[in-house]
């Protein structure tokens, strides 16, 4: 009797997945009934709301199973597929494989840090939180849909609460970088979208029904005979699996971000603040990476196969390695220069996806992870010292490490993860990126790249250690920089999770393997069924 | 002449594929006269449109544009024969009396204008501009 | 005689309202204090006595389908009649001020009309109404007729709702306040909800002008205001030569075909086509004809180049006129549109004008948003957001057909119908209509506090009205098409028809347009939460209604960018029943 009662309120409970996407948006509803005078009450919902994610995808990680390979229809744990518009079948199903856990688990991390590294804001504190909370929706809902567009909904989502932190709450230039943010990525958008629209048509010649589940897209775009690789709509003459290919490649590209698309990034990253610089860096610019890997790669599996597709792939990739490094040598705003170094780490993402092997897409996921944790901490020091000097000129600091040795301790654990320090967890994918593009059978050019992106992490720590030297280490060139404070416990708070779990990982890189593994191993056959 | 009919081609065309257009005994006006009256008509209401910087006078010219079109109706009514006769003549009323309807709107507003500008010349209101 | 009960009760919702427009005109006789007691009465009673009598009928036969003998026209011509002999009366003897009585009334006769339509709707939808030609063939009361009703009357709502809060309105700068406006208002919704059903060359000019007279005397209706005065002329001028123009259209379809009612023009048409009757010469006064047509229709919906009237037309007419245009005038002229375009696009030249159709969209669009890219006056803004949201809307008109090219000859033919084009435009309708209501609706709040409608003047309001300006926020992501918003829903369903029908390019064209107009839009929004915070902080308070209505429309547009399942399934019948032409 009691078993079926509780099997009935189990039954009408939302699963893990959707509180894990709704909690925030719960939260961004009761801050928004909350008087404007309350600030601490809406700090303390805003914390509740991004904690309750948290939770739930630390139990995710717990309790994923690492034998599944996901990937596939049945292969996703935690599933919820319920019908959302009936007319062109649209569902909401959502679930998560190896590859989304991990990211999860780093996305609800940041943005419960987030909430207390936004402690002192104090200008329009509702707005600033309600903005968060929605922002947060968009980004677990983005890692859970496996409905394309459900996926694009909540990809979209993100746009709008992205563009007012930025705007609103942002620097000097902020107008400029929000509009800017916001034109680039819905510009990509646009044309993930136009692909979407012409993919969901393909998939329904013949007489099957029209779909948007990726599995099923994923799982159609594998047979030579479907629709998906033969038939389709002409663009401009250009063929359909191949325009459908580049336009969602361009949509996810332009959130990674790659050379040619790249110039929202140092802007919006060097306006906004702090904690959306840090949720920014740490998880906006991995959708870009999940996105293709997810959804371009999957339904585009044959042009994968083309030697022209990983060539330009791959190219763009150790473009952004070494443009990024090259102009992040070149910066003087402390903030900037780690904008540029996402670019540049964000290259290894695309260039141990082109690798087309296990060693090369283990590494690309592991490098999003890392990333998102280094550059994370990263933002949070260049804010840390911006709070205090209200510059971010890396000439006009020096001697901090002496000044302020709590601070300098953590930086240096964030400079050195990003750096790819053996022993830290910037490394381990880097590594794995180049180890799969020397043995990539993909293309000839591969070789070739992996030594110039050798050559890209030379650079990296070049600019690295001078930053530390020119901010760090020396004498002490400003004199008011000597009443600074060291970290308050806010502040080490939320830096300490970062920096742990930089050594955590550096030193046990199998937590993250042994998830990505199965699952990444499984995308492989997808996309090329050779291996 | 010969350049005007071949102008006029299309007009009468039609004439031709339409079976059931039958002659009506008495008349004596072929369908080309009316088409060319009306088409007469319907450029010189154009011109007026286009050419007169006076807004009464462009009212004036839609009334020939319309009347130009109400004489169609007419015209073709009559030559369809029998069942079609009245066609025309309801057409060509409702149009007389929207007409009347669209002019009295365009002279209460254009009066207006006089009151509030001093002219009547449609380029002289002119406030907005980017 | 029963079928003249049918019949009415077709045109139900259109009785309340010209019942209503009696209503006000009485109110607003007996507030004025004359001495004209007898004619109030009598008015009074003929009005009073008509729509129970309409009700009464309506709902016996409704029910049982009682044969109920009588004059069944009375009713309607003695509404009528009285209307007109009312308006003089009434001018003569107007005293009032207080707005708010006439503004209340017609929304309860917005309220009745719609409730009478959800019956009609029901039937109709409900698939027990099959026979939906009414007045002898006159009008369609199917699916398509009433929908766009519907929108009208929701359009109605909320204008004159905006429009008994709207200040010129009330500061007197009109000399008859609101209710001169209110009745134009009522009568170009009148014209449009007529024009939405006809399926009759003449009853279209006719319903197409009630609207058109009643859109020019709400543009030119404050009488001191040289803008208002200027935009009413812009309109007057323009609008009657494309109305001239189309005239002459309808009179060369007759000359062709000597038929009024769209259907039998369809038939002789592809009688004529399979005769191989249709010759060059023909084919080219068919051309012309239909061209000729469509420009009436393109001068309503402002497509280019007919489209040169909008931006004046937009800046200088009381807000709430805008928003009427904006929103039901162009709704009207779109469902107008679908039915000529459904009828007669895949008969004689109809591809040839498809084709063309399809360049001015991708035109329309492009150069509306180009063109309000570098606008600093709202209303003018979206005079040219209008435009470009024609242009996507006609990416559905132009879907309606399947075009193939013979590659041998060149000969263009226009395939199998495509009800998805009608459907995503209709969709799209309807979302328009939401969210530029809300958007217009923002203005005249703002617009009442600031006195002005430049963008500089706004600047930081968002911060001294949160809700209001959140409500823009949403309103402009929906217009801007990023979900979850009806607007964007709108979107993907064009797109989706579009590439159905094979034109990928023009989707192409449309969503780099979409991005375009985020610039635009997002100044908007820019200024209303980027700017000024500072100063700000000091919270606007009044306008309690005003701010609910404009949530509503908020939470309906997010609505509707979440659940469009419901609207998506109705207007699948809608099209449907397009088919069956």
């Amino acid at each position: 009797m009691l078993a079926n009662i509780l099997q009935a309120v189990q039954g009408s409970l939302p699963g893990p997945l959707s509180l894990l996407t709704f909690a925030p948006l719960l939260g961004m509803l009761v801050i928004l009934f909350l008087p404007k005078a309350k600030t601490e009450a809406i700090k303390t919902v805003a914390a509740c709301a991004t904690f309750i994610p948290l939770a739930i995808s630390i139990y995710l990680y717990w309790a994923y199973d690492r034998g599944s390979i996901g990937m596939t229809a049945g292969n996703m744990m935690w599933t919820e597929q319920v019908s959302w518009i009936k007319a062109f079948n649209v569902e909401y199903f959502v679930g998560v494989d190896g590859l989304s856990v991990p990211i999860l688990l780093l996305s609800t991390l940041l943005f419960f840090i987030a909430v207390f590294s936004s402690w002192n804001i104090n200008k329009g504190v509702k707005g600033y939180f309600a903005l968060l909370m929605l922002l947060e929706v968009g980004t677990n809902g983005c890692f859970v849909a496996l409905d394309f567009f459900l996926f694009y909904v909540f990809w979209e989502v993100m746009l709008l609460p992205m563009y007012f932190l930025i705007g609103i709450w942002g620097g000097a230039r902020r107008e400029y970088a929000a509009i800017k943010f916001f034109l680039y990525t819905f510009f990509g958008g646009v044309l993930m979208l136009i692909a979407l629209v012409a993919i969901y048509m393909a998939s329904g010649s013949g007489d099957a029904e029209p779909t948007f589940n990726l599995l099923k897209l994923a799982e159609m775009a594998k047979d030579p005979n479907s629709p998906l690789l033969l038939g389709g709509l002409d663009l401009f003459g250009w063929k359909f699996l191949s325009w459908t290919f580049w336009f969602l490649f361009i949509g996810f590209a332009v959130k990674v971000p790659i050379v040619p698309l790249h110039t929202w990034l140092p802007d919006a990253h060097v306006e906004a603040p702090t904690p959306i610089s840090v949720i920014l860096a740490g998880i906006l610019l991995k959708l870009g990476g999940y996105g293709m890997l997810r959804v371009n790669f999957q339904l585009g599996g044959s042009m994968m196969q083309e030697e022209t597709t990983i060539i330009i792939i791959g190219g763009i990739g150790v473009v952004s390695i070494l443009y990024g490094a090259f102009v992040a040598m070149a910066q003087t705003d402390f903030k900037k220069l780690v904008a540029y170094s996402s670019v540049s780490h964000m290259g290894f993402v695309l260039l141990g996806v082109a690798a087309l092997n296990k060693e090369g897409m283990n590494g690309a996921a592991v490098q999003m992870f890392t990333h998102g944790l280094s550059s994370a901490l990263m933002f949070l020091v260049v804010g840390v010292i911006y709070d205090r000097a209200h510059h971010r000129d890396m000439n006009r600091m020096g001697g901090i490490g002496l000044l302020m040795p709590r601070y300098t301790g953590w930086a240096m654990i964030g400079v050195f993860a990003s750096l790819g320090l053996p022993g830290l967890a910037g490394f381990i994918g880097e590594i794995l990126v180049l180890i799969g593009a020397f043995n990539s059978t993909a293309s000839t050019s591969m070789q070739i790249y992996a030594v110039l992106a050798a050559c890209g992490l030379v650079i990296t720590a070049g600019y690295l250690l001078w930053t530390v030297q020119r901010v760090f280490m020396g004498p002490v060139t400003d004199e008011s920089f000597k009443e600074f404070p060291d970290l308050t416990p806010r502040e080490t708070f939320t830096q300490v999770p970062f920096a742990i779990l930089c050594i955590i990982i550096g030193v046990l890189p199998f937590l993250l393997l042994n998830v990505f593994d199965g699952s990444l191993a499984h995308l492989l056959t997808l996309i090329n069924p050779a291996n | 002449m010969i350049a005007l009919t071949t102008l006029l081609a299309p007009f009468t065309m039609p004439l031709t594929p339409i079976a059931t257009l039958q002659e009506i005994p008495g008349t004596t006006l072929p369908l080309t006269w009316f088409l060319i009256m009306s088409l007469v008509l319907f450029t010189v209401g154009v011109l007026t449109v286009i050419t007169r910087r006076n807004t009464v006078y462009i009212l004036m010219g839609v009334e020939l544009m319309l009347n130009a079109a109400s004489l169609n109706f007419i015209a073709f009514s009559r030559y369809r024969g029998e069942a079609a006769l009245l066609d025309g003549t309801v057409i060509s009323t409702f149009i007389i009396v929207l007409a009347a309807a669209e002019a009295a709107v365009g002279l209460a507003i254009i009066l207006n204008i006089f009151g509030l500008f001093g002219s009547i010349r449609p380029e002289d209101p002119n406030l907005m501009r980017e | 005689m029963a079928d003249y009960f049918r019949d009415l009760i077709a045109i139900g919702p259109e009785l309340i309202l010209c019942g209503t427009l009696l209503v006000v005109l009485l109110v607003d006789l007996w507030r004025a204090g004359r001495d004209r007691a007898s004619v109030w009465w009598i008015a009074l009673i003929v009005t009073f006595v008509s729509c129970l009598a309409m009700v009464q009928i309506g709902s016996l036969y409704h029910q049982a389908e009682a044969k109920v003998d009588g004059m069944a026209l009375l009713p309607e011509f003695l509404a009528l009649a009285s209307v007109y002999t009312l308006v003089t009366v009434c001018e003569s003897y107007y005293r009032g001020r207080d707005d708010w009585l006439l503004g209340t009334i017609v929304l309860i006769g917005t309220a009745l009309a719609g409730y009478r339509l959800w019956d009609l709707g029901v039937d109709v939808f409900s698939g027990l109404d099959q026979e939906t030609a009414y007045w002898g063939a006159l009008i369609e009361g199917d699916g398509l007729a009433i929908f766009l009703r519907a929108l009208g009357l929701f359009t109605l709502f909320f204008c004159a709702l905006f429009a008994i809060f709207y200040k010129p309105f009330l500061k007197g700068i009109n000399r008859n306040g609101v209710m001169e406006w209110l009745l134009c208002l009522i009568g170009a919704t009148l014209g449009g909800m007529f024009l939405v059903q006809t399926t009759n060359l003449l009853f279209l000019f006719l319903a197409l002008e009630m609207m058109s007279l009643c859109s020019y005397l709400q543009a030119g209706m404050l009488k001191g205001d040289r803008r208002s005065a200027e935009a009413g002329l812009k309109y007057v001028l323009y609008g009657s030569m494309a109305s001239a123009f189309m005239l002459f259209g309808f009179s060369l379809l007759y000359a062709f075909t000597g038929e009024l009612n769209f259907p039998a023009i369809r038939e002789i048409l592809i009688g004529l086509s399979a005769d191989g009757a249709i010759g060059d010469a023909e084919g080219l006064l068919l051309w012309v004809a239909i061209l000729g047509s469509l420009t009436g229709f393109a001068y309503k919906i402002s497509a280019v180049p007919f489209h040169f009237w909008t931006p004046d037309v937009y800046e200088g007419s009381p807000t709430p006129t805008t928003a009427f245009l904006a929103a039901g005038s162009k709704a009207f002229s779109f469902g107008i549109l679908i039915r000529f375009v459904v009828l007669l696009g895949d008969v004689g030249y109809g591809a040839r004008i498809l084709e063309l159709l399809a360049w001015v969209a991708a035109l329309t669009m492009t150069y509306g948003n180009l063109a309000a890219l570098r606008q600093s006056n709202l209303k003018r803004l979206f005079a040219y957001s209008s435009i470009a949201h024609a242009g996507y809307m006609l990416m559905g008109i132009v879907a309606l057909f399947v075009i193939t090219k013979d590659t041998t000859s060149g000969q263009l033919t226009a395939g199998s119908l495509n009800v998805d084009g009608a459907k995503a435009v209709l969709f799209y309708l309807l979302a328009y209509a939401i969210m530029n209501l809300g958007a217009f609706g923002v203005l005249i709040f703002l617009a009442n506090r600031t006195g002005s409608e430049e963008i500089a003047d706004i600047h930081g309001m968002g911060w001294k009205a949160p809700m209001v300006g959140g409500t823009m926020i949403v309103f402009l992501l929906s217009l801007t098409g990023v979900p979850p918003t009806a607007g964007f829903f709108g979107k993907y369903y064009l797109f989706v028809a579009a590439i159905q029908s094979g034109y990928g390019w023009l989707v192409v064209v449309a969503g780099l347009n979409t991005v375009i107009s985020l610039v635009y839009y997002f100044r908007i929004a820019k200024a209303l939460f980027l700017r000024g915070e500072e100063e700000a902080f000091v919270e606007i308070q009044g306008g309690k209604v005003f701010s609910l209505a404009l949530l509503f429309l908020a939470l309906l547009t997010i609505y509707f960018g979440i659940f469009a399942g419901g609207a998506t399934e109705l207007l699948q019948e809608v099209g449907t029943s397009l088919q069956s032409r």
